[in-house]
């Protein structure tokens, strides 16, 4: 089901030296990998930067989930490839655009999985954000694993009274959703209103600065993580941009396995 | 304000912590004064137990003192409140937290960090308490409340019952002098709110003032000072237990009369008992040899044996589930059930009850077994859609199931999915309106109705399916004495017709009062079938399946124990009755 894609962005506990970098590390990370998704088109590259961020995620034993999600992401990888190809009928640029989309979502779901939503107000009171925009974040982190056994709960429930999910045409597919989106709103926002209330009583304001109990610090760990990628980062820009090295693109590969003679391939 | 003073303790020395002096408030959403004219004192150090049925006022009370209301509610309010000396209107709750908690029903909203530590740091933190003074109370209270061994430990890893301690232990680290809970333990099983309200115990012994909203006046009145009781907006009684409960008046009002109460209340209407003579614990009954006669027991018939004959209308056979990347939810579990049943399935929580029920509809698929409906039906190859023909399920919460924009939309959901032609639907839809007095709602917004309509609305939009068998989960959670009342003789109706009623509960009373026929549940298996009588007079079996002993069991023991005899009946009313009714046989 669609709201098992949430797994891919749920923080669970772990030992790892991932789970031990600093928060801000772990979102360095992700902003660097959209970047990079971002600043070029390159097959070879976009191959680089997936193979490491599936490193990171193998080292933070978080390999098998992410490739999970992947599933989910098929049918709308499909949907940008055709739409890019059919109306621009460039295949390399048609596969950067999901290599794109499969990258920054990859990074962001290596960070979310490792970083403890508790922490990311800390990042908040770091960059000097407001810190209400911090607790709306993690707060929605936190309840992600509450708000999708809610989900199922409502999901069994409206079966139980014969609805159908998957029946009819398309228009119909979607109206059937909706005894389930309206309870799911309704329960979030009673949730929202209890959780307000439990924050006034332990006397959180927003508008006034607050302490932290465990502040994260920089490590040497920290330190070499954050070099190796800002080099990798550095790395891609020079060829990029000031270099005059070929990188092969995706159809130039296509190309190469089509010339090699047919024995070689078997 | 009458209360019993404790040893040492003398009229000077009684502080009012709250007063509340001609309170009303009006919530800006409604037309219905929520409060009127109520008038209230705290004293330092009491233990106060508020009832009183759905909707009298018991939340607005706490929120009125909590500082919520008028801070966070708005609505028209007049009269006064003070807590610890200062004005509520021009505090707020920010402030008022310094010296009043306040935990709420549901432990999993109150609880923000996904750690116990972190979720005790979590107020001291926005009082900018320096970070190693914050850790060095958090340590403290860790070890003090015995919670260092789930210190690292995740809300959702945790039990209800620890959920709640957390969010209890969160509040008590910021020294609160007045603690409120608004029922704590509504959504726990009877174990943890053993739990829960022993901690409450201790910490009333250690000076902090309680006050408690709760359902289950048997597991408090014992242990509190005071028992205030609301209906209506108003406070109709306040003085000590024994005092509030054995008042005539308390029976009026839709709340929990302990058992011990209830038995001794129906004695005194037959044999004439000291009127000074009040127990709240069972143990204090022993008295009671004083004024009853020995009964002689092998003169009553005995219980009735489990009716095996009769068509098996549900066969659950061996059914093994693992939900993904756990552990078995159910591990072989079989049962019959027999056209015309009446059934409880209990266990704690994480027992099986509720996978049960989804294996049963097939929302999940089974690894091995087999449920078979009506001798012949094979559920397990069946869509829940065509199952949903002949069991109707209900649901803990209401608010999981409703959608529609009027009540009979709602109600008449089930029908249109199962393609009824729209003049049968209308028909079937009002008969079940009018029977459970829904018919005055039928085109108001089922989101405007008050917790316990919308169950009975949910309860309508299932029945009105007519189906063969109706399964209900935990169907009497939080609903007050009236409403479990109602749902008894409805259910009653519904036996007479021949229905097959399945019911999952927490609520010990109403599984003794009403069910043939209990079902025990442990760690996915079932670990006990039979009549009331047999399970709960099982030790072996109740703490195997992490059950309490009712009082009503315990007062049965102790009439055994005292040589009155051994009474079958398991309601305290029946029990008093049979007492008194072969008394000098």
């Amino acid at each position: 089901m669609a709201y098992s894609f949430l797994k891919a962005f749920t923080f669970k506990k772990g030992e790892t030296p991932i789970h031990r970098l600093h928060p801000l590390s772990k979102m360095l990370f992700a902003l660097i990998m959209t970047v990079i998704a971002l600043i070029q088109q390159n097959f070879t590259i976009f191959m680089i930067a997936l193979t490491v961020t599936l490193a990171v995620a193998a080292i933070a034993r978080v390999l098998r989930r992410l490739l999970q999600s992947y599933r989910l992401l098929i049918s709308l990888s499909a949907l940008i490839f055709i739409a890019n190809f059919v109306t621009l009928w460039d295949l390399d640029f048609s596969v950067s655009m999901v290599l794109r989309l499969l990258l920054m979502a990859s990074a962001f779901s290596v960070t979310f999985m490792t970083l403890n939503p508790d922490e990311i107000s800390v990042i908040f009171s770091r960059i000097r954000a407001p810190l209400d925009l911090g607790f709306i974040f993690s707060s929605s982190l936190r309840f992600i694993p509450t708000l999708t056994r809610e989900t199922e709960m409502i999901i069994f429930a409206q079966r139980a009274r014969a609805l159908e999910l998957d029946s009819g045409n398309v228009f119909n597919r979607v109206k059937n959703y909706i005894p389930i989106l309206v309870p799911v709103i309704v329960c979030a926002i009673r949730r929202s209103q209890q959780l307000a209330e439990a924050l006034e009583t332990r006397g959180f304001n927003p508008g006034k600065p607050r302490t932290y109990a465990e502040q994260p610090s920089f490590s040497l760990l920290d330190a070499v993580f954050n070099i190796v990628i800002v080099i990798m980062l550095l790395i891609i820009v020079y060829i990029i941009f000031f270099s005059s090295i070929h990188l092969l693109t995706f159809s130039e590969i296509v190309s190469l396995i089509m010339q090699l003679p047919y024995s070689t391939l078997i | 304000m009458r209360r019993e003073l404790k040893v040492g303790e003398t009229l000077r020395e009684q502080k009012a912590i709250v007063s509340i002096d001609n309170l009303s408030f009006r919530y800006a959403s409604s037309r219905r004064y929520a409060l009127k004219n109520v008038n209230l004192e705290i004293y330092e150090g009491e233990f106060i137990l508020l009832m009183g049925p759905s909707g009298c006022g018991k939340t607005t009370l706490i929120r009125c003192i909590n500082g919520l209301i008028p801070h966070f509610y708005s609505g028209e309010y007049s009269g006064k409140v003070r807590v610890f000396g200062v004005d509520v209107q021009e505090s707020s709750p920010e402030k008022l937290s310094e010296k009043v908690g306040t935990v709420f029903q549901n432990p999993e909203n109150q609880l923000f960090c996904l750690s116990v530590r972190r979720e005790l740091a979590f107020g001291l933190e926005n009082r900018l308490l320096p970070p190693p003074k914050i850790k060095q109370i958090v340590e403290e209270t860790l070890e003090k409340f015995r919670m260092k061994h789930i210190a690292d430990k995740a809300p959702y890893e945790l039990s209800g019952g620890e959920q709640q301690k957390v969010a209890i232990a969160s509040i008590l680290v910021m020294r609160p002098k007045l603690l409120l809970l608004d029922e704590p333990t509504s959504n726990l099983d009877p174990i943890s709110a053993v739990e829960v309200i022993s901690f409450l115990k201790e910490l009333s012994s250690e000076g902090i003032s309680i006050l408690i909203s709760e359902h289950r006046s048997w597991l408090l009145a014992p242990i509190v000072d005071r028992v205030i009781i609301m209906d209506n907006g108003h406070i109709v009684l306040d003085g000590s237990p024994e005092e509030v409960f054995y008042n005539d008046k308390a029976l009026g009002i839709g709340i929990e009369i302990p058992p011990v109460v209830e038995f001794v209340k129906t004695l005194s209407r037959k044999i004439r008992l000291p009127k000074n003579w009040r127990p709240l614990k069972v143990h204090e009954l022993s008295e009671i040899a004083k004024y009853v006669s020995p009964i002689k027991c092998d003169s009553l018939p005995q219980s009735p044996p489990i009716k095996a004959e009769g068509k098996t209308i549900l066969d659950v056979k061996d059914v093994w589930f693992k939900y993904e990347g756990g552990d078995y939810a159910l591990k072989g579990v079989s049962m019959k059930i027999f056209k015309g049943d009446r059934v409880a399935i209990m266990g704690s929580n994480g027992a099986g009850k509720t996978t049960l029920i989804r294996a049963i509809m097939n929302l999940v698929k089974i690894e091995k077994g087999s449920i078979v409906f009506n001798e012949k039906i094979d559920l397990t190859k069946l869509p829940t859609s065509k199952i949903a023909r002949f069991i109707g399920v209900c649901f803990q919460n209401p608010d999981h199931q409703i959608f529609s924009e009027t009540v009979f939309d709602e109600v008449a959901f089930l029908l249109r999915n199962l393609r009824y032609p729209e003049n049968v639907v209308r028909q079937r839809v009002k008969r079940i309106l009018t029977m459970l007095d829904l018919d005055k709602y039928a085109e108001s917004s089922p989101f405007m109705l008050s917790e316990g309509e919308r169950k009975r609305v949910a309860l309508a939009s299932i029945l009105v399916g007519d189906p063969d068998i109706l399964i209900l989960d935990e169907p009497t959670l939080g609903q007050d004495r009236f409403q479990k009342e109602r749902l008894k003789r409805l259910l009653e109706q519904l036996t007479l017709q021949g229905k097959t009623i399945i019911v999952t509960t927490h609520d010990i009373e109403f599984s003794l009062s009403f069910f043939k026929r209990i079902i025990l549940m442990s760690n996915g298996k079932v670990i006990a079938d039979g009549s009331p009588l047999e399970i709960f007079t099982n030790e072996n079996v109740l703490r195997s399946a992490n059950l309490i002993k009712p009082d009503v069991v315990k007062i049965r023991e102790l009439l055994k124990d005292i040589g009155i005899g051994t009474p079958l009946h398991l309601s305290p009313r029946d029990l008093a009755l049979e007492i008194i009714s072969t008394k000098g046989a």
